[in-house]
C-alpha cells in the first residue's frame, strides 16, 4: 500500500478584507502601531483553528515579497522559547543586523553576554538585569533610529498564539515595569499579534491602552471562502460541481471553521468518506467524527499524527528517527516512506511549520483534537503515550547536553517537564520543583513561568498536597513578575486550607512578607517574618533563618528605625558567617554600612562598607559576581563620605560608580547616580549645576527605567527651589512627584513629599493642612517615624510662624520624639533647631514651651535614654527662665 | 460450482459507464473503477462477468492478472488498441498483489492513458489502492466495496448450485458465513463431498478444518510468507473475539494468549493494524464502533473456528475482555465509556449463560446506574436498542431482561435528576421507547415504577407531572388504548390527597 498524505498546496484563500485593511495600516503611519487579531467566535470549544496563523503567515509573506522596508520577525508564543522576552530581544536585534550589518549593538549584547552567564548560573544573578538588557537595547536601538527614519524602515513583530501568555505577557519584555509588546521607545516598531480571545481590557496590561490597538476579530470562512479552499485543495471530487445541497451541509457542519474545512479536504482526498457521507452525521457529533477518521489515515502518517500530538512542542527528522528505530518499529517503515513523510508531514493542512527551525507541530487545536477523538479511544490508560514521552524525554536529553543557547535549554526544560509529568506526575513535580527553583533563585522569570505552564496542564491529576504547592509557586512566580497583588491573593486563599497551612506555614508566611514587602506594607510584612522566624529557629538550614533577619533589618532601615535595623542585619549576618555564600554576605555588610550611616557611626559605617567593597571586588575578579555590584558599593561609600562632609571622597566614590554603571550600561543606576552627583553639588553650593545632574537623572529615568530615580530627581528638584525660596517653583516639582508616587504606590514617597509640598503651600499662604493629614496617615499606618517627626516639625514650624506658640510646641515635642527614634545625626540636627527656636520666642512663653517639652519627654518615659533634651531644656531655663 | 449471483449495484455501474463509452457523446462519470475486498468475496467473478456481459458489444478488452502477470505489458496493448479509436475496457486484477515498483510504473502509465475518453478501466484488489501519488488517476477513481452476500441471494446461489441442501443446512451455511463467497463454496462443497451434517458435532469439527484450510489458509493467507502464517492465522483468531478493539486491547489479547507473539514495546502495537491489513486485508478502522474490527465474515468464520475447536479458550478471551473493558470504561467518559460499557455486556453474554448470565447482565446495569450519568445511561440505551448484533447474542430473554432493566432504572434515575431536566428526560425515555417492538410490558413497569415515583414527591410536584405526561403525544402511543386508565390509577392517589 503506498503512503498517502497528501501535500496541500500553499494557495492562501479568501480574507481579502483582512489583507486590504493590513496592506492599508502598512502605509498608514498614523495608525495605532498594534494590530490585534482574535477569534470572533466566542464560544469555547470553537474557538482555535480560525486561520489566524495561517493569516499572519500571509501577511508576513506579504511583507517579504512586496514592503522592502519592512522587517518582518515572526514569534510564536506555542513556543516556549518565545515566550522569554531574551528571545523575542534577540530576534529583534537579529532581524535588524541583517538589514544593518553595520549597527553594532554593543550595550545589548553586552548585557546579553552576562545574562548568559547569570542562566548558566556560573554568576549569582544580577539585579534587574533583565530590565538593563532592555534598557541597553533602547540605547542601541536609539543609534539607529535616525537610519532607520531616513531609510523609512519598520520592525515588524508578528506575535502568534498570545493566548498562551495572554495572563502573564510580561514574560515576554524584558522590562517588567513596561507593558507587552515593548518597542523599545522606538516609534519605527509596529505589531501585529493574534490570540484566541478579545484584548482584556482590565488587564493591567491593557488597561487605558484602546486607543493603542486596533482589534480585529477574524470570523470563519465565509461559504464563498470555504468552497473555494475545498475547491483548491480537493483533487478527489469535483466540488463546484456537488449538488447545492451538499456543499451547504458541508459548510453547516464545518461552521466555515479552517482547521475543520482544511481536515474536511483531507479526509475527502484520502476517499475515507465522500461529501454526501459526510452531511449525513450529525453537527453535534460532526467534530468529533471528523478527527476520528485520521484513525483510518494510512501508515505511517497516521502514527506521526498521534505521535505529534502527544510530542506536541516540537516534532522533526530526528525525533522521527528516534522513534523508528524504537525496538518494534525499527525497520518498519521503508526508507522512502520516511523521507516522504518528512516531506509531506508538515504540508497537511493542521501542521504547523516553524519558521525559524525545522520544526513541525501540530496545530495546537488539532493537538486537542487528536488527543480527545483518538489517543483516548486507541491508549485509554496512556502507556502509548508514556512510552512516547519516554522517547521525548531521551530526545531532549540530548538536545539538553548538545544545546549552548540557554533560552533553548530552558525550553527543552519545560517541554521535557510535559513528558516527566505525563510519565509520572510525582516524579514530574520533583522535577517541576528542582528546576523551578533553580529559576527562581536565579530570577529567570521566563523560564520559571515556562515551567508552570507545562504542571498547569496536569492540575487535575496532581495530589491536592501538590496542587497547594503548585498554587505557592505561582505565588512566588507572581512576586517575581512583580505582582504581589495577585501573589497575595493566592497566599490568602491558601491559608484557609488549615492541614496545609500546618505542613508549609513557613513557607506561607515567608512568601505573604514578600508580597507585604512589594507593596511597601512593612508592618503585615513584619508579622509574618516573624511569625516565621519561630518556625525557622529550629530549621536546620539556616538560610531563610538569615534571609528573614535581613527582610527585618530592611523594614526598620525604611522606616528609619536604624538601631533596630543594624541589630537584626547583624543577627543575619552571624548566620550568615556559617552559610558559604559570600555575595550575601557582603551585601550585608553594605546594607550595615548604610544603616551606620544614618546612625551617625560613620566611622564604622565607612569599614562595613569598604569590607563589602573589598569582598565584592574580588568575586568580580573571580567571575563570581557582576561588576554592578562593586558600583553599588562604591555608591554607599558615597552616601558615607556625604555624611561625613567628605566632598571629594564623596564626589569620587560617586564618579567611580557612576564609570561602572555606564561602562555596564545599567541606566537605573546611572540615573540614581545623576541624583547622587546632584546632591554634591548641592552641597558646593553649585544649584544650578545641580538642577542640571537632577534633571538628567530624570531624563534617564523616566519612561520606567528607575522610578525611584525619577522621583527622586523631582524632589531635589524641589527642595532646590526651596533652598532658592522660589516656593511655587517648587510646588509644582512636589505635585508632580505626590502624582508619580499615587500612581506607583509608593507610599514613603507620597508621605514624604505631600509633607514638602504641605511646607512650600504654607509659605504661600496656602491651605495645606489636609496633606499633611494625609502624610501622617500613610506614615502612621507603615511606620514611618522619620516622616511622623518631620510632619511634627512642619506643623510646629507653622505654628511658630504664626506666633502660636503653644500649639507649636505640642508639635515640636512630638517631632522631637520619632526624630530621636532615628537617631544621629538628624536628631541632633533638629535638638539644634529646638534650641535656636526656645532662645527666639518671647521670654514669657518660654516657661510654658520648657514645661510642655519636659511634660511630654517624662511622660513617654523618653528622658533616660535621650536625655539630650533635657540638657537643652535645662540650659534655656537656667539661663534665660528667672 | 460457478454461479454469478447478486452484484446488481456493481454491474448498474459497468452498464452506465459502458453505456457511455459506446455513445462516444459524453465523458465518462467514472473512468477508472475499483473493486475492493476480502479474499474470496467475488471480485474476480465479478470482472470475469463483466467480460463476459459485454463481449458482444463491439468493445476491446484488455485483461491483466497482475499475480499473475507481474509486469505492465497490458499498457503497450491497451495503446495500441486506443490508436484505432475504439472503446477499450481494460480490466486489472489483483493490484495489490503488485510491488511498490510496478505500481508506480503503473501509476505512471494509467496517468497518461486515462486522458483517453475511449478508455474504461477496471480495477480490482483486496484492499483500497487509492493513487494518491498520481492525482490525475485520484480524481478519476470511483472505489467501491464488495460486500458478503445476503441472505437472498445466498439462498437464491445455494438453490442453484445445490438444490439438494435443505433449507435448514442453507441457514447453517449463512450462519456460518456470513455470506462470504468463498466461504460458502468451500462449506457447501464440503458438506456434499463428505456428507456432513452441520448440526452433528463430529461434523462441525471437520467442517471447521476445512473451512480453515481451504479458506483461512489457502486464501486469506495466501500472500503471508510461510513462517509467518502460523503467527497471523493465531492473530486472525485472537483478534476475533472483540467486536471492536483499539492498541491497547489488541496489546494486552496478544501479551495474555499468544505471548510468543507480544511486541518490543507498546508503542510497536501502532504498526500492528497495518501490518495485518498489509498482509490479510481484513482488519479497519470500524467508525460506527470506534474502534479495529475485522471484516464480519472473516470474524464470524474464525470466531466459529475458536467456539467449535478451543471452547475453554473461547470463554476465556470473552471473560478476559469483560473485565478490560470494564477497566478501561474507567480510564474514559462520554461515549468511548458507553463503547466499552457495551462491549462488556457482549462478551458477558458470549461467555456465560443462564441464570449466571441474568444474574451478571442485572449486577453491570445495576452499577451503571450507580455510575452514570443520566446522559450516558440514555446513550448507552439508544445504542443497546440498536445494536442488533449484541441482541442476537443476548437472545430474546437476555434482551428483554436487559430492556426491562433499563426501563426499571430509567424510571428510576428519574428521581435523582434536576427537577428541570424532568421533562425532557421523560421525553427522551419516552422518545426512545416508542419504536421498539420489544416493549411489550411497558406498560405495565410504567406504571409500576411511576406509581413508585410519585410517592416521593410534593402533591405540587405530582400535579405538575401529571400535566406533563398528560399532554406527552409519544406516552400516549406507548400506552395506547391505556394510556387514560394508566394515568389515573398512578395519580389518583397522589392528586387527591393534594386537593
Amino acid at each position: 500500500m503506498s503512503m498517502s498524505i497528501e501535500p496541500i498546496t500553499e494557495e492562501f484563500i479568501g480574507r481579502n478584507l483582512e489583507i486590504a485593511f493590513f496592506s492599508q495600516w502598512l502605509k498608514d503611519i498614523e495608525a495605532p502601531s498594534i494590530i490585534y487579531v482574535h477569534d470572533e467566535l466566542e464560544e469555547l470549544d470553537k474557538k482555535g483553528g480560525i486561520g489566524k496563523s495561517w493569516l499572519l503567515r500571509k501577511f508576513y509573506d506579504l511583507v517579504k515579497e512586496r514592503y522592502t522596508n519592512t522587517i518582518p520577525v515572526m514569534l510564536d508564543f506555542f513556543n516556549v522559547a518565545d515566550r522569554d522576552g531574551v528571545v523575542v530581544a534577540e530576534r529583534i536585534v537579529e532581524a535588524l543586523q541583517q538589514r544593518y550589518p553595520q549597527w553594532e549593538p554593543e550595550y545589548f549584547q553586552r548585557m546579553l553576554d552576562e545574562y548568559h552567564e547569570v542562566a548558566r548560573g556560573r554568576i549569582a544573578e544580577t539585579a534587574n538585569i533583565r530590565e538593563r538588557m532592555g534598557e541597553a537595547l533602547v540605547d542601541d536601538l536609539r543609534l539607529l533610529q535616525l537610519q532607520m527614519r531616513e531609510d523609512n524602515t519598520y520592525v515588524l513583530l508578528f506575535f502568534d498564539t498570545f493566548e498562551l501568555i495572554e495572563r502573564n505577557p510580561v514574560t515576554a519584555v524584558l522590562r517588567p515595569v513596561h507593558l507587552f509588546p515593548d518597542m523599545y521607545q522606538s516609534n519605527r516598531i509596529r505589531i501585529v499579534m493574534a490570540g484566541r480571545n478579545v484584548p482584556d481590557w482590565s488587564h493591567p496590561n491593557w488597561t487605558g491602552r484602546e486607543r493603542e490597538v486596533v482589534v480585529r476579530p477574524l470570523p470563519p470562512f465565509s461559504r464563498e471562502e470555504a468552497l473555494q479552499y475545498l475547491d483548491v485543495h480537493s483533487y478527489v471530487h469535483d466540488i463546484k460541481n456537488l449538488p447545492a445541497q451538499t456543499l451547504q451541509g458541508l459548510y453547516e457542519r464545518t461552521e466555515g471553521r479552517p482547521i475543520l474545512v482544511g481536515l474536511v479536504t483531507d479526509v475527502l482526498n484520502k476517499r475515507i468518506q465522500t461529501p454526501d457521507t459526510l452531511t449525513t452525521i450529525s453537527k453535534q457529533e460532526f467534530e468529533a467524527s471528523l478527527v476520528e477518521e485520521i484513525n483510518e489515515f494510512d501508515d505511517p502518517s497516521r502514527w506521526a499524527i498521534f505521535s505529534m500530538a502527544h510530542i506536541y512542542h516540537r516534532f522533526n527528522a530526528d525525533l522521527l528517527n528516534l522513534l523508528m528505530n524504537r525496538p518494534g518499529l525499527k525497520g518498519l517503515v521503508p526508507e522512502i516512506q520516511y523521507q516522504e513523510l518528512l516531506t509531506v508531514l508538515p504540508m497537511l493542512s493542521f501542521v504547523r511549520r516553524s519558521m525559524v527551525v525545522d520544526n513541525f507541530v501540530l496545530h495546537d487545536e488539532m493537538r486537542r483534537l487528536v488527543n480527545k477523538y483518538c489517543w483516548e479511544k486507541q491508549d485509554p490508560d496512556k502507556r502509548i503515550r508514556r512510552e512516547l514521552s519516554e522517547l521525548a524525554i531521551e530526545y531532549y536529553s540530548q538536545l539538553i547536553m548538545q544545546e549552548q543557547q540557554e533560552e533553548m535549554r530552558h525550553s527543552y526544560t519545560a517541554e521535557t517537564l510535559f513528558h516527566q509529568l505525563f510519565i509520572n506526575v510525582d516524579n514530574g513535580f520533583r522535577y517541576f520543583h528542582q528546576h523551578f527553583n533553580r529559576a527562581v533563585a536565579s530570577s529567570l522569570w521566563p523560564f520559571a513561568r515556562a515551567l508552570f505552564q507545562e504542571l498547569q496542564q496536569f492540575e487535575q491529576e496532581v495530589s491536592h498536597e501538590q496542587h497547594q504547592n503548585m498554587r505557592l509557586s505561582e505565588a512566588r512566580l507572581l512576586l517575581g513578575e512583580i505582582d504581589p497583588q495577585a501573589a497575595l491573593r493566592i497566599c490568602l486563599d491558601l491559608e484557609q486550607d488549615r492541614e496545609w497551612v500546618d505542613l508549609h506555614r513557613s513557607d506561607l508566611l515567608y512568601n505573604r512578607s514578600q508580597c507585604y514587602l512589594q507593596m511597601n506594607q512593612f508592618s503585615e510584612a513584619e508579622s509574618c517574618i516573624q511569625a516565621c522566624l519561630e518556625i525557622e529557629s529550629t530549621n536546620k538550614d539556616k538560610t531563610r533563618y538569615a534571609q528573614l533577619f535581613t527582610a527585618l533589618g530592611y523594614i526598620y532601615r525604611r522606616r528609619g528605625q536604624y538601631n533596630e535595623a543594624l541589630y537584626f542585619y547583624e543577627r543575619s549576618l552571624r548566620i550568615q558567617r556559617n552559610l558559604d555564600d559570600e555575595l550575601t554576605y557582603a551585601d550585608l555588610l553594605n546594607n550595615m554600612g548604610n544603616v551606620l550611616r544614618y546612625l551617625n557611626k560613620l566611622e564604622e559605617a565607612l569599614r562595613y562598607c569598604k569590607l563589602a567593597l573589598r569582598i565584592r571586588r574580588d568575586l568580580y575578579m573571580q567571575g563570581k559576581a557582576s561588576e554592578l555590584f562593586v558600583g553599588l558599593s562604591l555608591s554607599t561609600l558615597g552616601h558615607i563620605y556625604h555624611a561625613l562632609d567628605e566632598v571629594i571622597e564623596e564626589e569620587s566614590a560617586y564618579w567611580n560608580a557612576f564609570n561602572i554603571y555606564n561602562r555596564i550600561g545599567d541606566k537605573r543606576a546611572v540615573a540614581g547616580t545623576y541624583n547622587c552627583l546632584g546632591r554634591v553639588r548641592v552641597r558646593k553650593g553649585e544649584l544650578e549645576s545641580a538642577l542640571e545632574d537632577f534633571r538628567q537623572a530624570y531624563r534617564i529615568a523616566i519612561g520606567g527605567i528607575n522610578r525611584e530615580a525619577e522621583i527622586e530627581s523631582l524632589n531635589q528638584q524641589g527642595r532646590v527651589f526651596v533652598a532658592q525660596r522660589m516656593w511655587q517653583e517648587s510646588i509644582d516639582y512636589f505635585e508632580q512627584v505626590v502624582k508619580l508616587a499615587r500612581q506607583v504606590s509608593q507610599s514613603f514617597r507620597l508621605a514624604e513629599n505631600l509633607l514638602y509640598l504641605a511646607a512650600s503651600l504654607e509659605h504661600l499662604g496656602q491651605p495645606s493642612s489636609e496633606l499633611i493629614k494625609e502624610a501622617k496617615r500613610i506614615s502612621r499606618k507603615h511606620g514611618y517615624n522619620g516622616l511622623l517627626g518631620k510632619a511634627g516639625e512642619i506643623q510646629g514650624d507653622m505654628y511658630y510662624s504664626k506666633q502660636e506658640y503653644q500649639r507649636a510646641f505640642k508639635f515640636y515635642r512630638i517631632a522631637c520624639r520619632y526624630i530621636a527614634l532615628r537617631g544621629s545625626p538628624e536628631f541632633e540636627r533638629f535638638l539644634r533647631k529646638l534650641y535656636d527656636v526656645l532662645l527666639e520666642i518671647p521670654t514669657s512663653f518660654l516657661p510654658g514651651a520648657v514645661d510642655s517639652l519636659l511634660e511630654y519627654w517624662f511622660d513617654l518615659g523618653m528622658d533616660k535614654e535621650y536625655p539630650q533634651l533635657l540638657n537643652i531644656c535645662r540650659e534655656v531655663s537656667e539661663h534665660m527662665v528667672l | 460450482m460457478k454461479l454469478f449471483v447478486n452484484r446488481t449495484a456493481e454491474l448498474k455501474l459497468i452498464d452506465e459507464a459502458v453505456t457511455t463509452l459506446i455513445e462516444r457523446q459524453r465523458l465518462l462519470r467514472t473512468p477508472i473503477i475499483e473493486f475492493y475486498g476480502v479474499q474470496g468475496i467475488g471480485k474476480s467473478m465479478l470482472l470475469q462477468n463483466i467480460q463476459q456481459r459485454y463481449t458482444s458489444k463491439q468493445l476491446s478488452f484488455v485483461w491483466a492478472d497482475l499475480a499473475q502477470e507481474p509486469d505492465a505489458k497490458f499498457v503497450q496493448d491497451t495503446r495500441e488498441l486506443l490508436e484505432h479509436h475504439q472503446p477499450v475496457i481494460m480490466i486489472l486484477d489483483s493490484l495489490d498483489t503488485t510491488n511498490p515498483a510496478l505500481l508506480r510504473e503503473i501509476e505512471k502509465e494509467l496517468s497518461a492513458l486515462i486522458e483517453h475518453s475511449l478508455l474504461f478501466v477496471v480495477l480490482a484488489s483486496r484492499s483500497e489502492q487509492k493513487f494518491s501519488r498520481a492525482r490525475s488517476i485520484a480524481r478519476k477513481l470511483t472505489l467501491h466495496p464488495l460486500q458478503p452476500l445476503e441472505r437472498a441471494s445466498c439462498d437464491e446461489y445455494l438453490n442453484a448450485v445445490q438444490p439438494i441442501i435443505t433449507a435448514q443446512v442453507r441457514e447453517v451455511i449463512f450462519e456460518w458465513t456470513g455470506g462470504y463467497p468463498l466461504a460458502m463454496n468451500v462449506m457447501t462443497d464440503a458438506i456434499v463431498a463428505g456428507q456432513l451434517n452441520p448440526a452433528n458435532e463430529q461434523d462441525q469439527q471437520s467442517l471447521i478444518t476445512i473451512l480453515t484450510e481451504k479458506v483461512i489458509q489457502q486464501k486469506l493467507l495466501s500472500a503471508v510468507i510461510s513462517s509467518e502464517r502460523e503467527r497471523y492465522q493465531t492473530l486472525l483468531s485472537l483478534l476475533s473475539v472483540p467486536r471492536r478493539f483499539n492498541l491497547a486491547l489488541m496489546q494486552d489479547l496478544i501479551e495474555a494468549y499468544a505471548p510468543s507473539y507480544k511486541l518490543a514495546s507498546s508503542i510497536a502495537y501502532i504498526t500492528l493494524p497495518s501490518t495485518f491489513e498489509k498482509a490479510v486485508s481484513v482488519l479497519r478502522w470500524d467508525m460506527v464502533r470506534s474502534g479495529y474490527g475485522m471484516d464480519a465474515p472473516v470474524r464470524k468464520l474464525c470466531l466459529l473456528k475458536l467456539k467449535i475447536e478451543q471452547p475453554q479458550l473461547f470463554s476465556a478471551v470473552h471473560r478476559f475482555l469483560v473485565e478490560k473493558n470494564k477497566t478501561f470504561a474507567q480510564e474514559v467518559s462520554g461515549s468511548d465509556r458507553i463503547h466499552y460499557l457495551r462491549e462488556c455486556l457482549y462478551h458477558l453474554s458470549c461467555c456465560e449463560r443462564g441464570d449466571t448470565l441474568r444474574t451478571l447482565v442485572t449486577e453491570h446495569i445495576k452499577q451503571m446506574v450507580l455510575s452514570e450519568s443520566s446522559e450516558n445511561f440514555l446513550r448507552f440505551y439508544e445504542e443497546f436498542r440498536q445494536d442488533g448484533d449484541l441482541q442476537d447474542t443476548l437472545e430474546q430473554d437476555g434482551t428483554e431482561l436487559v430492556l426491562s432493566l433499563l426501563l426499571k432504572n430509567f424510571i428510576m434515575m428519574y428521581t435523582n435528576i434536576p427537577r428541570q431536566l424532568r421533562s425532557q428526560f421523560l421525553q427522551e425515555v419516552f422518545l426512545s421507547s416508542e419504536n421498539d417492538p420489544q416493549m411489550g410490558n411497558f406498560s405495565l413497569i410504567f406504571e409500576d415504577e411511576m406509581s413508585q415515583i410519585i410517592l416521593q414527591e410534593s402533591s405540587d410536584e405530582v400535579r405538575k407531572l401529571y400535566h406533563e405526561l398528560v399532554q406527552d403525544e409519544v406516552l400516549k402511543t406507548l400506552l395506547g388504548q391505556e394510556f387514560d386508565a394508566i394515568l389515573a390509577r398512578i395519580f389518583h392517589t397522589g392528586l387527591e390527597e393534594g386537593e
